[in-house]
């Protein structure tokens, strides 16, 4: 439009041109890159995965790991059991965390039992976020008798009290961390349910649905196409959410002799096996109670992480680092030629009514 | 009108700067400023969006977000405030200076009354007990002119219209006697109506209070006859200042005359709205700078002129009823379901409307008067009721599946909110594609050529076919929404208040692009707007709503030239003009009609 009426001054958004080799950062990379800058998250993302190789490849999973002793074995107790890592000088030592009271070594089951608490937790975190996601979808986006039954199940499910039946279900059936796996993500989803139907609620009704009705997309369509990249923020951060209460509760589960069974561990079942050796032995509380600590952590770090990315709005600013335009300003503004930054409208735009969690008031993305 | 009062201004800005850090570096928003304002001066600031003008008013008060940096100095009443402490600015904030915001809606607190929320003020910067507050606050509601002071002082926000909500924002502001007023476009997101009426109430307590105002928007035919001086503002920097006659009767700033060229014209140079209006309520004395044998030949001219073009309708019409017409409304009723304990509700009622092929129909009425559900019923996502609806020969009155099947490839639909009608998540390009892929007109290379044809006939470059909308200002995002309510080549396109979110110049260009495609692809146009002044361009004919109802249509010409129904012309005499002079005359007219119409109604 500029070619053709070159020295139109008014609507100069419009008439702004752009670079042509520009290319638009699509909203996905626009939170990659907020979330690459959060240094929080991006620690604890490290922190956990080390965590998790180090459960796994340490003791193994159906294959022997590097390490020489596995959760089962109970070598002779050396030293009274007493953890050999020293710091400094750096050294392992025979058994780093220690020996319970029977002498198995404590390091080899404190991975088994982040292994088995890891697990737990992505099945919760798959389960509970796909069920959730799939009837908070339906019942947002359909409305009706659909929701309301849908709603009232979510309902019922809500009032079921976890640890009794964790506790019935755990005595009824051969003790496995699948079925404990499943049994808390199958009750855990209600509150994302609950968060997925209240976002479908409000942009089912934003009028880029109703020009896909119109374009003649199907209800699927509409659904994953249009609605669901929409909620995306609200379903990852629930998830990480979700995953970090999961070690919680199957802590909890296990503490209180409902989760996973012996021979087997987790990091819950660690530590209820040996409360009564707090004042005794102190190491076989502290090492499973570090890691589940640091799982947490890290999730809720991830999860935070994602949520200001996926919040343009949150964006913490060093002022000192902000640099001096190399042009000047005022001769700037008052030529015609192109400003460096971005509309002012999207810099300091005024909170509108119809803002979803997607709103763009981007103040890292909008100068190109 | 135009005397400045004498004295020390009551604000002073000096070398005003804002810079706002993005990416690391200082962009300038606002550069250079200086002005003062005096009591009882009104200030207009006009600029488009992104201009820096709201940018200002926030750096006088100091309420910008963390990322701006403000330079220079701000007086007022000779204390400065730049690096005034926190506690001193709260207490300036609200007693000395008072603001009106955008949206009453989301400026007033949904959760407490209207009484609540301006007694809480009064308290907190007087002495004042309950009682003596309520009394005062019974006084503001009063002098803002709502019709029942009481019962408003007990509503909440939502019980209110917007006009209403606006008043009680202005009541509000002005509760503790500000000696600075700043309202930032007070009126833009109102309709044409209510917004003549807000101003009306402006210059009234403009008069009777003495606080300075400034006034913020983007739009130059609101200023035209309540600013003593203003500012245009483009890109940060003041481009032109000078009194309210200076810049409208010799605008020197290219820029200026652009912005006054933008504001749309109602009924153009060929047709005399203040003859038809002045015949409509027979008060020749209101018009001054004409005498009254002039101002007779006019009306006469105006009458004459009326008579042809009816005779011409008559004919046009008997020609036209052999054609088959492309959207046509029988005796319609439309409701939107009952929810909950909420009764159905009747939006549409009895409308007889007809579109024939490749003519605009602009369809005009205030908020509320059904004018959009009509809109989207005739694209088929609201059924009807009652009558019958044919759109492009497919029979919409059952809603049923094949019906709308059938219906989408010959129907487009632009959308109001330009911001809310992309999905955020779709580069441009496959939002434009999506209606063509869906409906198998073309797939992977071929797809993408016709896209970037689209792309050129909204005049945007082909390379924003990867951007998202989040890149594109208000009027760009808009030109998609055309592209692809078009990419069908549809038969019908609807507009539903295409520009209501836009600035005024943007507004401009995107309606001249729509009367160039209009007249290049020939397709017929339902334009749905509150805004008579927007459709006089396009418009072949006009039918205007009112609760429900279709009151009156009929061509172009005849609805501005001898409008019949009081509502229509209410509604015409509501478009405000770029000219103080004559904006005074029209206020007046429309006094004169509001008065008629409360005596009739009485």
């Amino acid at each position: 439009m500029s070619s053709q009426q070159p020295d139109r001054l008014t609507d100069t958004l419009d008439s702004r041109e752009v670079p042509e080799d520009v290319k638009g950062l699509s909203q996905g990379a626009l939170v990659r890159k907020r979330f690459l800058g959060h240094t929080g998250a991006i620690v604890s993302l490290v922190l956990l995965a080390l965590v998790v190789i180090l459960a796994i490849t340490s003791v193994g999973v159906g294959f022997h790991g590097w390490w020489k002793y596995n959760w089962r074995q109970t070598p002779d107790i050396v030293n009274g059991g007493h953890p050999t890592l020293k710091l400094f000088p750096p050294s392992l030592g025979d058994h780093p965390f220690g020996q319970d009271t029977v002498g198995r070594d404590y390091f080899a089951m404190t991975m088994r039992g982040a292994q088995i608490s890891l697990l737990v937790t992505v099945m919760v975190g798959v389960i509970s976020g796909f069920v959730g996601v799939v009837i908070g979808a339906l019942s947002g986006f359909f409305r009706g008798w659909l929701e309301s039954v849908l709603m009232r199940f979510t309902d019922i499910v809500i009032i079921i009290p976890l640890l009794l039946l964790g506790g019935v279900v755990a005595y009824n059936s051969k003790a496995n961390v699948f079925v404990l796996g499943g049994l808390l993500g199958l009750t855990a989803w209600t509150g994302m349910a609950r968060l997925v139907r209240g976002d479908f609620l409000s942009l089912r009704e934003r009028e880029f649905v109703d020009a896909a009705r119109l374009a003649g997309a199907s209800n699927g369509r509409i659904i994953f196409k249009h609605i669901l990249p929409n909620a995306i923020g609200v379903i990852t951060v629930n998830t990480t959410l979700l995953m970090s209460s999961a070690i919680l509760l199957e802590t909890s589960l296990s503490y209180l002799g409902m989760g996973v069974r012996p021979p087997d561990t987790s990091l819950g079942r660690l530590i209820s096996d040996n409360q009564a050796a707090f004042s005794t032995r102190p190491w076989l509380f502290w090492w499973p109670g570090l890691f589940i600590v640091i799982i947490c952590l890290c999730i809720n770090f991830v999860g935070d992480g994602l949520r200001d990315a996926f919040d343009p709005r949150q964006k913490k600013l060093v002022l000192k680092r902000v640099k001096e335009p190399d042009h000047d300003p005022l001769l700037e503004a008052t030529q015609a030629s192109a400003l460096p930054g971005m509309p002012l409208s999207e810099i300091v735009a005024p909170p509108t009514a119809a803002g979803g969690s997607t709103t763009t008031i981007d103040l890292d993305e909008g100068g190109r | 009108m135009t005397t400045t009062p004498l004295g020390a201004p009551v604000l002073q800005v000096r070398d005003l700067g804002v810079d706002f850090a993005v990416n690391k570096k200082w962009v300038p928003a606002a550069v250079g400023l200086n002005f003062d304002v005096a009591a009882g001066e009104v200030l207009a600031i006009v600029g488009e969006s992104g201009s820096g003008k709201s940018v200002t008013s926030m750096a006088i008060l100091d309420l910008l977000p963390k990322n701006a940096r403000i330079t220079g100095s701000v007086r007022l009443k000779g204390e400065e405030l730049r690096g005034a402490s926190a506690s001193r600015l709260r207490h300036i904030r609200g007693n000395d200076i008072a603001m009106i915001f955008q949206e009453p809606m989301t400026a007033l607190n949904p959760v407490y009354t209207i009484g609540f929320q301006i007694v809480e003020t009064l308290r907190l910067h007087s002495a004042l007990s309950p009682d003596q507050a309520k009394q005062r606050a019974l006084e503001l509601l009063e002098m803002v002119e709502l019709p029942d002071p009481a019962k408003a002082y007990r509503s909440y926000p939502h019980q209110l219209s917007g006009g209403q909500r606006q008043r009680a924002m202005i009541a509000q502001s002005l509760a503790c006697d500000p000696a600075l007023l700043i309202a930032d476009e007070p009126t833009t997101a109102l309709d044409v109506t209510v917004q003549a009426e807000i101003l009306d109430l402006m210059r009234n307590l403009r008069d009777s209070l003495n606080s300075a105002v400034i006034l913020i928007t983007h739009d130059m035919g609101v200023v035209a006859d309540l600013a003593d001086r203003i500012a245009v503002m483009r890109r940060g920097v003041v481009v032109e200042m000078g009194t309210s006659q200076d810049i409208f009767g010799n605008p020197r700033h290219a820029y200026t005359q652009e912005l006054l060229a933008a504001v749309p014209h109602l009924g153009g140079a060929e047709i005399d709205i203040t003859a038809a209006l002045v015949q409509a309520t027979g008060a020749e004395s209101l018009v001054h700078d004409v005498t009254a044998e002039a101002l007779k030949q006019r009306e006469l001219e105006n009458a004459r002129r009326a008579e042809i073009t009816q005779r011409k309708e008559r004919e046009e019409a008997m020609a036209a009823s052999r054609e088959t017409p492309i959207l046509e409304l029988v005796d319609v009723a439309i409701e939107y379901p009952k929810q909950g304990r909420m009764p159905a509700f009747r939006a549409v009622e009895g409308a007889h409307l007809v579109v024939r092929p490749g003519e605009v129909v602009g369809l005009v009425g205030e908020s509320g008067s059904g004018k959009t559900t009509i809109g989207r019923a005739a694209v088929g996502l609201l059924p009807i009721a009652a009558g019958k609806l044919t759109v492009a020969g497919v029979d919409m009155s059952k809603h049923d599946r094949r019906a709308m099947g059938q219906l989408r490839r010959k129907v487009g639909m632009v959308f109001q909110d330009p911001a809310s009608s992309l999905n955020p998540r779709l580069p441009i390009g496959e939002s434009i594609g999506e209606p063509m892929f869906l409906a198998g007109v073309a797939k992977g290379a071929a797809l993408q050529r016709k896209i970037e044809d689209l792309l050129d006939q909204v005049e945007l470059p082909r390379n924003y076919r990867n951007r998202f909308p989040h890149e594109l200002s208000g009027g760009q995002k808009q030109r998609v929404g055309i592209a692809r309510a078009l990419s069908l080549s549809p038969e019908l396109l609807v507009a539903d208040e295409p520009t209501s979110a836009l600035d005024v110049s943007v507004q401009a260009h995107v309606l001249d692009l729509l009367q160039q495609l209009q007249a290049e692809l020939k397709f017929a146009c339902l334009f749905v707007t509150h805004d008579l002044a927007v459709v006089d361009l396009l418009a072949h004919r006009i039918a205007v709503m009112e609760r429900g109802h279709i009151v009156e249509q009929g061509t172009r010409d005849a609805i501005l030239r001898s409008p019949q129904e009081a509502y229509t012309q209410r509604l015409i005499a509501a478009v405000p003009l770029p000219n103080p002079e004559k904006q005074r005359e029209r206020r007046e007219l429309r006094a004169l009609l509001l008065e008629e119409h409360a005596r009739t109604a009485s």
